[in-house]
């Protein structure tokens, strides 16, 4: 019923399928009607027939002739007068008969037929009384029928040919129309899916962002009030105790304040860098540089807040020594994965950066040994402010892993992940060399 | 004759599916007369050559109509492409007499008194219950008509044979057969 309204909703898709039809039903009607005319050939035997009729009448004059010198001629001559009655009852008979008279040839044949069974007694004693000329005129005559039916069966024939012809055309016309008919439908279902592809594409965006913001603003009331509630009190300590104060705990105070403030200063720098890449500002600078120094300028930095932790770097041999790629945006990606590897495993343990190379690509592998992320959430990970439940509890916004993503697309390259709850994660950077 | 009944006894029928279903290639057809062949006394009507195993001349088998007239009797009904409706033929099947004559070969070669010849696939006559007729509505086919023999195919019962191909093999006037 749905598909029916469907189809009524639409006259041109409607008049597409009935022509559709209708044509398939023409071409098919045309093929049958042209097969069933090619076995319909009723003047195919006729040639052959008159011209035996022709022959049997020819060889009775001559036996004739033979046997009004030679009586022994006598067996022969009833078979050939059998034979030529033979063959004139065939011309006499119901098909061939009418064939004849279309001819105008029926009259004719018959009477001298007639004169042929009169004379039977005069034939069987080989009597000489105008029987030549009887069998002359009756295969003359035959010769004339014989002409005019195979002139009639050249322009049947022709005919057919030509009706044929048209025919097979006319099928040929059809079945473009039908291919062309079944192009254009094909191409409006797929222009309707790709219209509805769209329209969900656009739902599906329209919710995710309606979800960033959700999260943004639960994040700004968390991440934003914590430090500034820091900053305020630190604030009104300083106000209240005026003098007293030591300048030690001033400045100490102050510090905690700038602290706040520099983390306030990083998440509004993340989430411009964020929407930046959203609508596409980010541009790349592209350079030869040594994967291997980029590296250490990765773990360097990493152990300057963390020097307690230990970075190890494995560099496969099949490595190339330098690649074209922009290094501050690479910086930014495995500065951010270095950071969450450190930040979600135990002090005790190890992060290591593995490299290596594959065709005309280069794999950096972030391994960790710490709480990895729930199977559940892992969909998740990549979208803007979400934040795994094992992350409960360290200060983050959420958007350092979009912001890597995002950044590896820029770079032509992919970041995927595999982890596995108390085991660890693995973060995979491929990018293209 | 032309008083038989047109149904074929059951056993016989049997017997003709089961050589149909025998024979492939070359074709065997046992005696179905279970008769010697005699000596001809009338006119001859048929004169058979080649591969057959009962003879009553120095060339092959000459058969005159009493001789004929020992094989089982046969009916078909059966439009022609060469008459109008539907006509009645009697006369006697091809195989039985195949089989009298201990005839084995994969063609048989038809003469007509009129010079027409044709070679027939012997299979024909097993696959086809093929008469060669005798009489046609009641009447004896004459030599001055499609007489004294009209070999007739089951056109009207099987499509297969409303074809050309099929429609040259009915031979009129026949007097002659040679088996190969």
């Amino acid at each position: 019923m749905r598909i029916w309204r469907g189809v009524l909703a639409h006259p041109f898709s409607l008049a597409t399928i009935l022509i559709f039809t209708g044509l398939l039903a023409f071409a098919l009607w045309r093929l049958t009607d042209t097969e069933a005319t090619l076995r319909n050939r009723a003047g195919d035997n006729m040639l052959w027939a008159i011209s035996q009729a022709q022959i049997a009448a020819q060889r009775l004059d001559v036996t004739l002739s033979r046997a009004q010198v030679a009586a022994e001629e006598a067996d022969d001559l009833r078979l050939r007068y059998d034979v030529l009655l033979s063959r004139l009852a065939l011309l006499e008979a119901g098909p061939q008969r009418r064939y004849l008279s279309d001819l105008g040839h029926s009259e004719r044949i018959s009477a001298l037929a007639e004169e042929v069974y009169a004379e039977e007694e005069k034939f069987l004693s080989a009597a000489d009384e105008g029987l030549h000329d009887l069998l002359e005129q009756l295969a003359h005559e035959l010769g004339v029928a014989a002409n005019r039916a195979m002139v009639a069966q050249w322009d049947e024939t022709g005919a057919q040919l030509e009706r044929q012809h048209e025919a097979i055309l006319q099928v040929i016309a059809a079945v473009v129309v039908i291919l062309a008919l079944g192009a254009l439908i094909s191409w409006r279902m797929l222009l309707a899916l790709h219209a509805e592809q769209q329209a969900q594409m656009s739902l599906l965006r329209e919710q995710e962002t309606r979800e960033a913001y959700r999260n943004f603003v639960a994040l700004v009331s968390h991440q934003f009030r914590t430090p500034l509630s820091v900053i305020d009190s630190s604030m009104q300590r300083i106000l209240r105790s005026g003098s007293a104060m030591s300048h030690e705990d001033i400045a100490e105070r102050a510090q905690r304040v700038r602290d706040r403030v520099k983390n306030l200063t990083d998440l509004m720098q993340a989430t411009l860098d964020s929407m930046k890449l959203e609508v596409g500002q980010v541009e790349t600078k592209q350079v030869e540089c040594s994967i291997a120094a980029e590296l250490e300028v990765a773990r360097q930095q990493q152990l300057e807040a963390r020097p307690e932790r230990t970075i190890r770097i494995e560099i496969g041999d099949e490595v190339p020594a330098r690649i074209r790629t922009d290094p501050l945006l690479l910086q930014q990606i495995i500065g951010n994965l270095l950071a969450n590897a450190l930040t979600y495993s135990p002090r005790s343990e190890p992060v290591t950066i593995r490299a290596s190379a594959r065709s005309n690509h280069l794999r950096l592998d972030i391994e960790d040994r710490g709480t990895g992320i729930p199977e559940k959430e892992q969909q998740l990970l990549f979208q803007p402010f979400f934040r795994a439940s094992s992350a409960a509890g360290v200060q983050g916004v959420g958007i350092g892993l979009h912001l890597s993503q995002r950044l590896a697309q820029v770079l032509g390259g992919e970041l995927t992940f595999h982890s596995r709850q108390g085991f660890g994660s693995t973060f995979t950077l491929e990018l293209p060399i | 004759m032309a008083h038989q009944s047109s149904r074929r006894p059951v056993s016989r029928t049997l017997v003709s599916l089961l050589l149909g279903l025998a024979t492939s290639a070359a074709v065997t057809l046992s005696s179905a007369v279970g008769e010697q062949l005699g000596e001809p006394v009338g006119e001859i009507l048929l004169e058979i050559e080649g591969n057959i195993e009962q003879t009553n001349g120095d060339q092959g088998a000459l058969l005159d109509r009493a001789l004929l007239e020992q094989l089982p009797p046969a009916v078909l009904n059966t439009s022609t492409v060469v008459t109008d409706g539907v006509k009645r033929f009697e006369g006697f099947y091809m195989r039985d007499l195949l089989a009298w004559l201990g005839a084995n070969g994969e063609t048989v070669t038809a003469r007509a008194l009129n010079d027409y010849v044709i070679d027939i696939p012997i299979e024909d006559f097993t696959r086809f219950d093929v008469i060669v007729a005798t009489h046609m509505d009641g009447k004896r086919l004459s030599s001055r008509d499609k007489g004294p023999l009209w070999i007739v195919y089951p056109r009207d019962d099987h499509e297969e044979l409303q074809d050309l191909r099929y429609d040259y093999r009915w031979v009129w006037q026949l007097d002659y057969l040679k088996i190969q």
